[in-house]
């Protein structure tokens, strides 16, 4: 072991010495390199990005994890938590100072009444696992904002780190024969993934990458095409559906599953205009990611018909109908009348709407759709212990 | 005209049914009745004679006649009203499969696909006037290398009629049984092995079955069940059946049945020595209809057809939507014994529910609107009356031997 290792007991916030092996900090020391690594801050950036690039793939994957939680708070959308201080008391009060740390409100719920003790210098995710194995609850978010413990700690594989705490709900093994066709097996999970903080812009959609997954023979088990299943409607909750290989002959476990989550976060909005003439059909704009097509406008009487449709994903978190306005040449907006009638979709949205004059405008000119046109996206890495296949 | 001709001939040279006819008219009432069943199972063929007779008879014997006409032209309603299965034929001597199945395709009114890869496959073999899953169940075997897979849904994407397929795989490895213009097939073995980490494993063994007959026949319920399971060692794995499926007149039904065993087959046991169970398709015991050719804008005008008979008032397009106005002999309503309207392209296919209003019971007047497909034009409106009376079954008892589990 290098001396200098020795330096992260007390180096928090102090940069990697030059002869400092990052590399060789986390294959040793896995996540804890990983949390204090990310305690350092930017100082520690760069030896991330050299340990990213690392042919070793643990190491490129603990170092791109602890770079992804650096680059959350680098841009302002995490605030960083200072790691839990040793307390022994209440569990009500330390569950109320470990979700403090992360800027969340907590109400105890179904919290037991008992006495915990809580070590220094955990991270809140592992803080807040810490306490649900030792009281058998659960922690998960309210509805308004905060946290509270609700039900049995889930029993199955669980990782927790930073600010991502993740747990296995089920592992199924499948097998379909399809006599005269053959047999198609594949093995299905089933978790959820929960975010410990508030991010300061809204997540408009998520994806979930099997980065690795192999059985205790080492086969590769990842299926080809689509991404898993991922709901994130219920953010800071992420459930997932994944896919997966059967396992090789003679094998019972999976030794390792590694995910990556994608967050695709609102950024910039923006508009798009479509200039109106006398005859508005089929035109076609598109910024970022969002594709938007005027269909057609149409005089019905004195009202205005506009027929818009625009295509993007989480489409219901970047816009909504009142976000689709004529205005006349100086500006004036029209009136919408009533609810727009068409679909509504997280990826395509639909309208028919109706516009009428308030009195003091001017001919429709433009019609413009503001909305996100921009997304960052924050990956969250994540892997979980082996466990065993039914 | 042949036909009649020919049947009134051969009724005339038939002298057995001069002496059945004449039996009717025994003082035993049981040889009475016999006469009347032979007679009546002997179909539209004798009627021209049971009808000559009639005309000349007195009294009871006449009343026998008559009621023994009644008899036959009902069975002749519900037979039609079962379909009649289409009958194909085929002499291929290493022919490509592809044109043996488009030879089966030109004679069936069932849609058929086969996968490309397997289309120019040689095939040998004859049969003649078989019902086409028959003949298809033949092909098959006799080709060995694809299988017959029924649609999931009967109808496709685009609204047509879903086509059976016949894929790659190895027949001898189905589990099918063809009755006629019925097949029921087991399709697939499913096997569930979830753990939730709590230290309980939930097993599930799922087999699916499928089943589908010829468009032609229509009935108008279908009771599935798995009725016993023998696993290898002689015991029972359990079933828990599953409800029946009620199917919709005059529609081409294919369905399919899930069914979870209680049980998961124990260690070692690879198959299912025999799984057995029964189809029942439900028909009318009696059917009548009536029709009017192109009603749009008429009134006035009666249809036959006995007790589905009815008289249009008016029948008009109103804003896209056509409004029907008429009165009906008998009681408006849906499947169970009432009388139901329909309204049919050039094609003869349905367009679509009639909405219906209607009051009172006996002749009723009733009001129909509906809004027809784009560019649909109406060539008929008719009314049918099903009668269940009792329903007559067909049962279907099938059994899958050696039944692959793992």
């Amino acid at each position: 072991m290098r001396a200098s290792i020795l330096l992260l007991a007390a180096g928090l916030g102090a940069a990697p010495q030059e002869s400092e092996d990052v590399p060789a900090l986390l294959r040793r020391e896995g996540w804890k390199a990983v949390r204090d690594l990310v305690a350092r801050g930017e100082t520690a950036r760069p030896a991330l990005e050299a340990a990213a690039a690392s042919d070793d793939a643990d190491v490129a994957f603990l170092a791109a994890a602890a770079r992804a939680e650096l680059e959350l708070y680098a841009r302002g959308d995490l605030r960083p938590a200072p790691p839990s201080v040793a307390f022994e008391g209440p569990a009500a009060e330390a569950a109320a100072e470990i979700f403090r740390r992360a800027g969340l409100a907590f109400e105890p719920g179904e919290l037991p009444v008992r006495r915990v003790a809580v070590p220094a210098g955990l991270g809140v995710a592992e803080a807040v696992d810490r306490l649900a194995r030792d009281l058998d609850t659960e922690f998960v978010a309210a509805p308004e904002g905060g946290w509270t413990a609700e039900g049995k700690c889930r029993r199955g594989p669980r990782f927790a780190s930073g600010r991502v705490l993740a747990s296995l709900a089920s592992v199924t093994r499948y097998s379909g024969r399809e006599l005269g066709r053959g047999v198609d097996r594949s093995i299905a999970l089933q978790g959820e993934i929960r975010l410990v903080g508030r991010l300061a812009r809204p997540v408009l959609f998520g994806d979930l990458r099997v980065l690795e997954v192999r059985d205790d023979f080492g086969a590769d088990l990842r299926e080809d095409g689509e991404l898993p299943e991922l709901g994130v409607s219920e953010y800071p909750a992420a459930g997932f559906n994944v896919s997966l290989r059967p396992l090789s002959a003679g094998a019972s476990r999976i030794r390792r599953l590694r995910l990556r989550l994608d967050l695709a976060l609102a950024g910039r909005r923006g508009e798009i205009v479509f200039p109106l003439g006398p005859e508005n059909r089929d035109v076609k704009k598109a910024a970022e990611d969002l594709t938007a097509v005027l269909d057609r406008t149409s005089w019905e009487g004195a009202e205005y018909r506009v027929v818009i449709s625009v295509r993007g994903r989480g489409l219901r978190r970047r816009m909504g109908e009142d976000d689709v306005r004529v205005l006349d040449a100086a500006g004036k907006a029209w009136t919408r009348e009533g609810s727009p009638t068409g679909g509504t979709g997280d990826e395509e949205v639909s309208w028919t709407m109706v516009f009428r004059n308030p009195g003091d405008a001017g001919e429709p000119a433009r019609l413009v759709c503001l909305a996100v046109v921009e997304t960052v996206v924050h990956s969250l890495l994540l892997e979980f212990p082996e466990f065993e296949v039914p | 005209m042949i036909g009649p001709l020919l049947a009134l001939g051969l009724a005339l040279q038939d002298p057995e049914i001069g002496r059945l006819l004449d039996r009717l008219e025994d003082d035993s009432v049981e040889a009475r009745d016999g006469a009347f069943r032979e007679l009546a199972a002997r179909g539209t063929g004798a009627l021209v004679e049971i009808r000559r007779r009639a005309a000349s008879a007195q009294g009871e014997f006449r009343i026998r006649l008559e009621g023994l006409v009644r008899e036959i032209e009902r069975r002749a309603r519900a037979e039609a009203a079962q379909g009649t299965p289409s009958r194909v034929s085929l002499k291929a001597d290493r022919r490509p499969l592809r044109d043996a199945v488009e030879e089966i395709r030109r004679q069936s009114p069932l849609a058929i696909e086969i996968e490309e890869a397997a289309g120019d496959d040689p095939v040998t073999l004859e049969f003649r006037e078989l019902p086409v899953f028959e003949a298809l169940d033949r092909l098959c075997r006799a080709h060995g290398k694809v299988v017959l897979r029924l649609p999931w849904h009967v109808k496709d994407r685009a609204g047509g009629r879903s086509p059976v397929r016949l894929l790659r795989g190895t027949d001898a490895e189905t589990r099918r049984h063809v009755d006629g213009a019925v097949v029921v097939d087991l399709r697939e073995v499913r096997r569930l092995d979830a753990s939730d980490f709590q230290g309980k494993t939930e097993r599930d063994l799922e087999l699916v079955f499928q089943a589908a007959w010829e468009p032609s026949l229509r009935p108008t319920a279908v009771r599935f069940s798995v009725t016993s399971i023998e696993d290898e060692r002689g015991g029972s794995p359990g079933v828990k059946p599953r409800g029946s499926l009620e199917g919709e007149w005059d529609r081409a039904l294919n369905l399919h049945y899930p069914f979870h065993l209680a049980t998961i087959p124990p260690p070692g046991a690879d198959s299912f020595r025999k799984v057995s169970g029964l189809l029942e398709l439900r028909f009318p015991s009696d059917v009548f209809e009536a029709r009017i050719e192109n009603p749009v804008g008429r009134s006035g005008v009666r249809a036959e057809g006995g007790e589905a008979s009815f008289t249009l008032k008016s029948f008009a397009l109103d804003q896209g939507v056509y409004r029907v106005s008429l009165e009906s002999d008998g009681p408006p309503g849906g499947l169970d014994g009432g009388l139901r309207f329909e309204a049919r392209d050039t094609r003869g296919r349905p367009l679509g529910r009639l909405g219906l209003r209607a009051s009172g019971r006996g002749p009723a007047d009733v009001t129909l609107s509906f809004r027809p497909p784009e560019g649909a034009e109406v060539a008929e409106l008719r009314a049918i009356l099903l009668k269940e009376d009792p329903p007559v079954v067909r049962r279907i008892p099938w059994t899958f031997r050696d039944v692959p589990v793992r």
